[in-house]
């Protein structure tokens, strides 16, 4: 039974590694913030949701506090990225334009999808992948 | 509009959030000594003092038995979105093409509560592909890596409806 409850544990921290690893893959090779911070909010969330829970089975006398921390985390996290992102972007276009805050994602979105700012992105990937 | 009637919610949110916090207090500490207890007391009220107009868990929360029932339906249906989401990541940044197609989308939302916009908002963060990333009134900015279709109402019923319809329920 125990040793069970352990291979259970195991399994769900390896899970929750494997994701923070996505994670970090993801931020390394998304093309931009906004998709970078996506890759970020997701798998951070749900691997160390896992990590917790693997944590729970291998101590399960710690498992009510580990609940109230994934719940707590449940909250935060995906709301300190969100925070992240305007305040970056604030950061970076407001010094330029007096603009309301929608309008500075909007023009932060349409200078990324300017055809030479993605290929310029995509040729020095490629580089990075071939070299 | 008198100032009894704005008075009244507040002091009842305040309590929720301090009941709230206090019960986390004890539920961490997992004793109910009287030093622990008295400490806890203390820091609740000041949290509650200095933050009165913050949102805890059961701020606005119905307290009604299809409310409780919606919302185990929502966490369920919340996992298996956020797994989804995870694996969806996964393949793509596992593919060596990158096949994303990033835009901005805005959709409309039914929800009046703050407490039901938050956890709106957080769902959609965490479910497949997409950011929320600002909240004016009834419109959510969402950053999406697969833009799917700019029109507002076929984005809001792809990316809003499937939790609404159980935060409607237990927020309003």
């Amino acid at each position: 039974m125990e040793s069970l409850l352990d291979m259970m544990g195991g399994l769900l921290l390896v899970a929750g590694a494997a994701f923070l690893l996505l994670g970090g893959l993801g931020l390394w090779r998304m093309p931009d913030l906004f998709n970078r911070i996506q890759a970020g909010a997701k798998t951070t969330t749900l691997g160390t949701i896992l990590i917790l829970a693997g944590t729970a089975f291998l101590h399960p006398e710690w498992g009510f506090k580990l609940l109230l921390i994934g719940l707590f985390l449940l909250f935060t996290n995906p709301l300190s990225s969100q925070c992240l992102l305007v305040l970056l972007i604030v950061a970076v276009l407001r010094p330029h334009h007096k603009q309301p805050l929608i309008y500075l994602l909007i023009l932060y979105q349409k200078k990324i999808n300017q055809k030479s700012f993605l290929l310029k992105k995509k040729s020095r990937l490629k580089k990075r992948f071939l070299t | 509009m008198s100032s009894k009637t704005e008075l009244k919610p507040k002091m009842r949110d305040r309590a929720v959030l301090f009941a709230t916090l206090l019960l986390f207090w004890i539920m961490l500490n997992g004793t109910l000594a009287a030093d622990s207890l008295i400490i806890g007391i203390l820091v609740s009220l000041i949290i509650t003092i200095l933050f009165c107009s913050g949102l805890s868990f059961f701020t606005e929360f119905r307290a009604t038995p299809q409310a409780f029932a919606a919302g185990i339906l929502y966490y369920i249906y919340f996992f298996k979105e956020l797994i989804k989401a995870n694996f969806r990541l996964a393949a793509i940044v596992l593919s060596p093409s990158l096949p994303i197609k990033p835009g901005i989308v805005k959709v409309r939302t039914k929800l009046k509560s703050k407490m039901g916009r938050l956890m709106l908002a957080n769902s959609i963060t965490l479910t497949p592909g997409t950011l929320t990333m600002e909240i004016e009134g009834e419109w959510i900015y969402v950053h999406c890596v697969t833009v799917e279709s700019t029109d507002i109402d076929e984005a809001t019923a792809q990316i809003v409806a499937g939790f609404e319809s159980y935060l409607e329920v237990m927020y309003g």
